[in-house]
């Protein structure tokens, strides 16, 4: 069997160091201490099936009400490298560089592109963890979800990967812990297959959606 | 090689099966329709097509953008081109 042939869990883990990955570890490892020291995470989950590490492919979403919710996510899943989905305009500006070096894939949320689709499937086949901010943008409010764009559905049919939401609860004082409210992941395609219809294409988006307002309910019950 | 009234039949059997719910508008659809307004496609619908189009027909869609297909009749004139002749 190949290496293309096997599953992602069938695959050796990724290298602990690496030269392809070097900018994108120096990032992580960089703002890691820091991160650590002054937001004090923690994690809450869902159920007992959140709580399981993911091991082979998945896409990651979470809500995004501020700009710093990239390092945040990447906190919440410290054990596995993170691959974002970012907007274009923001990846043709002069961080591209940074960009670039953290494996990052850009997108235009008001029209999805093939090019995209098609970097975050091969991302997912070859067992990555892509994250992505569904809402399309930063919306600056930690109250209100906004609607979910439906292609992080097609994403995951195609890519044929778990999705695992995620809620970020930012730190409400100096004093108060960033919290993660970690969901089950959620098998798309075991549920409507690889190829389901435009109308389960949205139905997927709504019912994220409202799995994403179920984590923020018990991350605003959780004291 | 297919001629355009078959890939025409074939995406049309491909959009029935994507969107069950607009198989009147689909089924009724001329090369001019408009995916958008007349079909009703979101650009992810229409990402969906082109997904669908590539793995039926074998081909691959190179050096686009959605914006290229604004009519059916512009998928089918794109898919006719890259099919071997």
């Amino acid at each position: 069997m190949n290496e293309k042939q096997k599953t992602p869990e069938q695959r050796p883990k990724a290298p602990l160091f690496s030269l392809k990955y070097l900018p994108m570890d120096s990032i992580r490892v960089t703002g890691a201490l820091p991160g650590l020291v002054w937001l004090r995470p923690k994690w809450i989950y869902e159920n007992e099936n959140a709580k399981k590490k993911i091991r082979g492919p998945a896409l990651v979403i979470a809500n995004h009400s501020t700009f710093y919710d990239p390092i945040y996510i990447s906190i919440a899943m410290w054990y596995r490298r993170n691959r974002f989905i970012v907007k274009k305009e923001i990846y043709d500006s002069k961080a591209q560089w940074v960009l670039k070096a953290g494996r990052c894939i850009p997108v235009d949320p008001q029209n999805a592109s093939l090019d995209t689709i098609k970097a975050v499937t091969a991302a997912l086949k070859d067992g990555e963890i892509i994250d992505m901010f569904p809402e399309g943008h930063v919306t600056h409010t930690n109250t209100d979800l906004e609607q979910f764009k439906s292609g992080v559905a097609l994403m995951a049919v195609r890519g044929k990967a778990p999705i695992l939401p995620i809620f970020i609860r930012d730190k409400r004082s100096a004093w108060d812990r960033m919290l993660f409210v970690v969901g089950e992941p959620i098998d798309v395609v075991g549920t409507y297959g690889a190829m389901p219809t435009f109308s389960q294409i949205e139905e997927i988006a709504e019912k994220l959606f409202h799995k994403m307002q179920q984590l923020e309910k018990l991350a605003e019950e959780y004291h | 090689m297919l001629t355009r009234q078959e890939i025409t039949e074939k995406l049309k059997d491909i959009l029935l099966f994507a969107d069950p719910n607009g198989a009147e508008k689909i089924e009724k659809a001329t090369e001019n329709a408009v995916l958008t307004s007349d079909l009703g496609f979101s650009s992810v619908s229409i990402l969906y097509m082109v997904i669908a189009i590539e793995e039926a027909f074998g081909i691959e869609f190179e050096g686009v953008t959605l914006q290229d297909f604004e009519t059916l009749g512009d998928v089918i004139t794109y898919i006719e081109r890259k099919l071997p002749r």
